[in-house]
């Protein structure tokens, strides 16, 4: 018939056709939208977290009120999607972000390494298992205050008399902290020390006293009791919590790139403020 | 209120409400199987006695998440995070003691309505705590502030059953991270007593009466909040109840600068006169007295002591949430209390301000800010910026002309401090060493430094006894340490030792403040007593200016200047015999740039010229008593 060739008849037609079409759809999707389905799963999670606020088991009353006011949440949340009151709500928004960025981090989830490569890492990151050196000392002040100038001679001479036997407990000046140090690592000896002495520590030999060396407080001859090396750590013993920071290694990269491809998917354009 | 108090939905956390029984083996036992031998002359142990977590109603909305174990692991020396997001660590080593201390009236109750599915998320309050709309969070949470100040139950929402559960896990977290030997933590909570003085607003505002109250070892089930009961004097008769029934326990009153006269009263909660019952039961209960903190020090006040040039030190004068200033003049202020003490010791033969000091944080965010050069403040997303507590000029602005600072960061958050260290002087690192070592008052306060500080008083000291190697133990034995009483007829001396703090400024002065009372007149007088770079006091007792400058263009300070230690033999030039007086130390470091020139200089603006730009960090020691008889 020629008045389906008619151009404005087809427009008219195709316009019916897709306003029917559009009508079963959402009718159809209406019908899957209005139901509201509690699974069991879903339940024994809300119960869970009522029971960490309540500190008891619910009851059977309190679970009709948990499912009841799941009910109603997820309607009064179906409800503001309808109308659209997610859009451009800030907290919404980074929520959303915050699930995506969980989401990449998921993905981001690496293989389990071979034995060879997981050692061959550890070979390369080894100081980062090691423990720290540990130092323990016994050591002679002299104060400042006391000896003025004379300090470094004061130290001299006690440190002759140390060294042909003198007992250390007679020498120098009262100490308000101790005397005798037992397993500090190098952070620790800089935090009651300072920097200086903690380094100068570290490097002297354990044998017999010391030079004079300084601190935040005046000067001290040093004795070094023990030395528990860095522990040099072997891959066998610690091999889990290599393969976990791996894995965190990994992990933290690939989901840089994978944010970085992300973000590769926009055009930027950033705007001058005036 | 802007958008900052906007709380992040956060999916509910599942907390176990487990938790283990506490063994009946004494901690000194544990301790010396793990090492730490008891040391009859004491070791000096860093702590902080006042942490708030997520559980607190106030921490919950500044949208802090960390918990109590959050908390001890941070002490520990681990990393935690801020709630806006940057890691907060230690700048120190480890602290060797810490209370988690929680407001215990509505324990919990906010994380309660920010989870669905609970009764209290359903409340209209709860609705609108975690709105967008900010006048509808600050009208709930004046709400929950008020009823905590008035010890209100409100009518479904107060719910003891979450209390209870809460502070189960406080307990229980604080018994997991306790290592006798090595690391001691408390059952504690705060009680949140605040009395209305200016006519009744809608929220928190009033006279702050707040103390932290700490378990020894075993705690109660439940604690005693204001909603119990807003006078702390029923705060201390359940105490006495507690002590009956095995839980040892004292209480540290806060904040005396911002009480508007009410911490040291000379008066009772109900208006009657202090009696000798009321001082008993009041030392029996209250040992110690928190000196300084995050919202500043409470030591004492210009106005009061005209004639310390260090006294206009961290001034924090503000009603809590308020712009109304605290009634300085009367019962604010510790060093006024100890004379008043004095005085009533005479009148009614005891003395209810007879207390040691302590310092301690107040952080809202499970961490302390003690360092001046990473200060993070205390109230989580509100402060926890440069720009949010007025140490940089608003909206990126390089410069602080015709800028108007936010009426809170001007009024409150830039007079905060990174303050303050509980110091004790313990045989060992146990619960029970600790807490009574804390009862005896041998501890001291510093503004977040860790200096050593040893003091003594004896009648038959001598300047002699200070080069002796047995000097701690002989002032020991025949004297009485910081907190003491020395107790007799002849001059009292003192035996003073500071030590400075390796990674903060060396020492510059040591004091001595005498408090006394002559004829029924409180007196006080500030003596340097020990000088730095070869000084010596003048005959009114000051030391010479030691020189020692901050350079405000990088915050150095001078190399050459100050004392690694400082050590002394004093007796009081004015002593009069038979006349009762207090003694303690203050110790001066040079000084340092505060906290907020600091954050200045990141930002590469000068500091805000309404504030300090430099503060002598310090010490207190607490007081030692000269009693004369008869």
């Amino acid at each position: 018939m020629k008045i389906f060739r008619d151009p404005i008849t087809q427009f008219v037609l195709i316009g019916l056709l897709l306003v029917g079409l559009n009508h079963f759809w959402s009718g159809w999707q209406g019908e899957q939208g209005r139901t509201i389905v509690v699974s069991a799963a879903e339940i024994g999670r809300l119960e869970q977290i009522w029971a960490g606020t309540a500190g008891r088991l619910p009851t059977g009353e309190d679970r009709q009120q948990i499912i009841d006011q799941y009910v109603e949440e997820e309607a009064l949340v179906r409800e503001a999607e309808r109308l659209g009151l997610g859009d451009g709500d800030t907290i919404i928004r980074r929520r959303l972000a915050q699930k995506m960025d969980f989401l990449v981090s998921d993905d981001a989830k690496p293989d389990d390494p071979t034995d060879a490569e997981l050692k061959r890492w550890f070979d390369d990151h080894r100081e980062r298992f090691a423990a720290p050196e540990m130092r323990s000392f016994t050591h002679v002040y002299f104060s400042p205050e006391k000896h003025g100038s004379r300090i470094e001679a004061d130290a001299q001479t006690a440190l002759a008399k140390l060294r042909s036997g003198a007992d250390w407990k007679s020498l120098g000046d009262p100490f308000i902290q101790k005397r005798s140090y037992a397993a500090l690592p190098q952070r620790e000896v800089t935090r009651l020390f300072g920097p200086e002495f903690a380094a100068d520590l570290f490097k002297l030999d354990a044998s017999n006293w010391s030079e004079p060396i300084g601190s935040a407080y005046g000067l001290h001859l040093v004795r070094i009791e023990a030395i528990d090396s860095a522990a040099q750590a072997k891959f066998e013993p610690i091999r889990a919590e290599v393969l976990a920071a791996w894995q965190e290694e990994q992990r933290t990269e690939a989901k840089r790139e994978a944010v970085e491809a992300l973000i590769g998917n926009y055009k930027v354009v950033v705007e001058k403020s005036e | 209120m802007t958008h900052k108090f906007l709380a992040i939905a956060v999916t509910a956390t599942i907390v176990s409400g487990c938790s283990t029984e506490t063994g009946e083996t004494t901690e000194t036992e544990i301790a010396q199987a793990q090492g730490e031998e008891a040391n009859p002359d004491r070791n000096v142990y860093f702590g902080d006695l006042h942490i708030h977590t997520k559980n607190s109603f106030d921490a919950y909305i500044f949208n802090v998440r960390t918990t109590p174990d959050d908390a001890y692991e941070f002490g520990q020396g681990g990393t935690i995070k801020h709630p806006l997001g940057y890691d907060l660590k230690l700048e120190g080593p480890p602290l060797d003691f810490m209370a988690v201390t929680d407001h215990a009236a509505y324990l919990g109750h906010l994380e309660a309505m920010n989870s669905p599915d609970t009764k209290l998320s359903k409340l209209d309050m709860a609705k609108d705590m975690f709105s967008t709309d900010p006048e509808k969070i600050m009208s709930a949470f004046q709400l929950i502030g008020g009823a905590v100040r008035d010890g209100k139950k409100m009518d479904g929402v107060y719910d003891p059953a979450i209390v209870g559960n809460v502070w189960k896990q406080t307990v229980a977290s604080a018994d997991k991270y306790n290592q006798p030997g090595k690391f001691t933590t408390f059952a504690a909570y705060e009680y949140t007593a605040t009395r209305v003085t200016r006519g009744k607003d809608s929220g928190f505002a009033g006279g702050n009466l707040h103390r932290n109250v700490i378990f020894r070892g075993s705690a109660p089930d439940m604690p005693f909040a204001t909603i119990d009961s807003p006078n702390p004097e029923d705060l201390w008769t359940w105490m006495d109840d507690q002590r009956e029934a095995g839980n040892d326990v004292m209480s540290i009153p806060h904040n005396s600068n911002v009480s508007d006269g009410e911490m040291f009263k000379l008066e009772t909660y109900d208006g009657q006169p202090l009696t000798k019952a009321y001082a008993d039961k009041r030392m029996r209960n209250e040992p110690l007295v928190e000196i300084t903190q995050v919202k500043g020090t409470s030591e004492t006040h210009p106005s009061l002591s005209p004639n310390d040039e260090w006294a206009d030190f961290e001034i924090y004068d503000k009603l809590l949430s308020s712009m109304v200033t605290s009634k300085t003049s009367e019962g604010d202020y510790i060093r006024q209390a100890i004379a008043n003490g004095l005085k009533l010791t005479m009148e009614i033969g005891a003395d209810p301000f007879h207390f040691g000091f302590i310092g301690s944080s107040d952080t809202h965010v499970a961490g302390g800010s003690f360092d001046e050069k990473n200060f993070w403040s205390k109230i989580g997303i509100v402060d926890g910026s440069p720009e949010a507590r007025g140490s940089i000029p608003p909206g990126g602005k390089k410069s602080w002309e015709g800028v108007t600072v936010d009426p809170r960061a001007a009024n409150w958050f830039s007079r905060w401090s990174a303050s303050g260290y509980a110091a004790v002087w313990a045989e060992q690192n146990s619960r029970e060493a600790i807490f009574d070592a804390m009862r005896r008052k041998e501890t001291y306060a510093t503004t977040g430094t860790r200096i050593k500080l040893r003091f003594f008083g004896g009648f038959g000291f001598d300047a002699a006894m200070l080069d002796d190697p047995e000097m701690v133990s002989k002032a020991y034995k025949n004297g009485v340490p910081m907190g003491g009483d020395l107790v007799g007829n002849k001059t009292p001396g003192f035996i003073i030792w500071a030590m400075r703090d390796a990674m903060s400024a060396p020492l510059q002065r040591v004091q001595v403040i005498k408090v006394w009372t002559d004829g029924g007149e409180a007196k006080e007088k500030v003596f340097d007593v020990a000088c730095s770079d070869g000084g010596s006091p003048d005959a009114k007792f000051r030391c010479p200016d030691n020189g020692a400058k901050v350079d405000l263009s990088n915050c150095s300070i001078s190399s050459d200047k100050g004392a690694p230690e400082l050590k002394t033999f004093w007796r009081d030039p004015e002593h009069k015999n038979g006349q009762r007086a207090s003694y303690y130390v203050r110790v001066l470091e040079n000084p340092v740039c505060r906290w907020s020139t600091w954050d200045a200089l990141r930002a590469g603006v000068s500091p805000n010229p309404a504030l300090q730009k430099t503060i002598q960090e310090r010490a207190w020691s607490s007081p030692i008593w000269y009693v004369p008889t008869a």
